[in-house]
């Protein structure tokens, strides 16, 4: 899939991360705890995280019939600026998306945003050993894996332990 | 001195030898934060902590935490013969997921002295997994800069294993520095 987009999260796109966020299956994919906001505190959460200096936080837009669908979100969090680092926390919130290569666009443009508009060096990542498509996307693109946290995330969708992959990208590993 | 206590553990004071745990005490804080602007290099901290900031994190972060009977954090002043030797706990607990991640400093001049590090980090770290264990956590870890072995020691010392080493990952003394993720079930 084609004209995949990061960008500001709209407020009128609020609703869709509230789904999101109060999604188990979801949230457990992403290793969060579900949460139950309404739309002030998501509101109160976007503008906490846009103000925060050490963080970008972008929605991944699909353009679909010449109308732009909200379809995940993508983080670049605790940007270390002298150390060159951040974290990057991605996902497709909307299961009509999962599978289509949109996710694969969406984290090929912030990477390019971290190593060429921030000038980052790593970007690292924690993803659960039981998310085999996102181990494979990461891979796919150079990802590391750097350790593995055994029996570190208790799943509550699946009420199991699941161990945790640390993974990284540098930029001299990174092919444009 | 009167001891704090947190509720959850049910016992203000724990022991091994010389070595003894307890809740961490106002009369303390200014101390601890003294070591830790010291050793700021070694730490995730990024700035200087004042007197004010310590005053305020005690006030309103750990002193409601002893009433709490999931906090997130739980932290021990270090004491020997009743003297301050350094501060320890249990930090980002995850009560879902049932771990929590060790974080420790000691008194600056005992980093100098490896034999003393070894014996002093090994008494707390004893008390601190019987404690994980007591309030029902089934893993600890801990984040450490790979810059000394020795540091490490106690760790391996009692079964802890290694598992990531994410590299160049911080900036000590202006080098980029690995850091190693030690961890075990209990």
């Amino acid at each position: 899939m084609r004209n995949t987009t990061i960008s500001r999260i709209r407020e009128k796109d609020l609703n869709k991360v509230i789904t999101w966020k109060s999604n188990q299956r979801l949230s457990d994919q992403i290793m969060a705890r579900k949460k139950h906001l309404n739309l002030n505190e998501a509101k109160m959460w976007l503008k906490t995280n846009e103000r925060d200096k050490n963080q970008v936080i972008k929605g991944i837009y699909q353009e679909e019939f010449n109308k732009l669908f909200f379809v995940g979100i993508v983080r670049l969090m605790f940007i270390d600026f002298k150390a060159k680092t951040t974290e990057l926390g991605i996902y497709i919130g909307e299961e009509d998306y999962h599978n289509k290569g949109v996710g694969s666009n969406a984290l090929r443009l912030i990477i390019n945003h971290a190593f060429q508009n921030l000038n980052l060096n790593k970007i690292y990542l924690k993803v659960a050993n039981t998310n085999e498509k996102a181990i494979k996307l990461y891979l796919n693109n150079n990802f590391k894996i750097e350790g593995i946290l055994s029996e570190h995330y208790f799943n509550l969708t699946t009420n199991a332990y699941e161990d945790i992959y640390h993974m990284s990208l540098f930029k001299k590993s990174y092919i444009i | 001195m009167k001891n704090n206590q947190y509720i959850i553990l049910g016992q203000s004071v724990f022991c091994i030898d010389k070595i003894k745990l307890v809740a961490v005490n106002y009369s303390h804080i200014l101390q601890i934060k003294k070591w830790r602007n010291e050793q700021i290099k070694f730490l995730r901290q990024k700035t200087l902590i004042t007197d004010k900031d310590q005053i305020e994190y005690y006030n309103q972060v750990i002193k409601p935490s002893f009433l709490d009977t999931k906090p997130k954090q739980i932290l021990f002043s270090i004491i020997e013969d009743n003297y301050l030797i350094g501060y320890c706990g249990l930090v980002h607990i995850d009560w879902f997921s049932r771990n929590a991640e060790l974080s420790f400093l000691l008194e600056t001049k005992l980093y100098s002295d490896q034999d003393q590090y070894f014996e002093k980090f090994s008494s707390f770290l004893k008390m601190i997994q019987q404690i994980a264990k007591n309030i029902g956590l089934h893993k600890i870890y801990t984040y450490g800069y790979d810059v000394s072995c020795y540091r490490f020691k106690p760790l391996i010392s009692q079964k802890f294993t290694k598992e990531a080493n994410l590299v160049d990952h911080v900036l000590v003394d202006n080098k980029l520095t690995n850091v190693l993720i030690y961890s075990k079930i209990i």
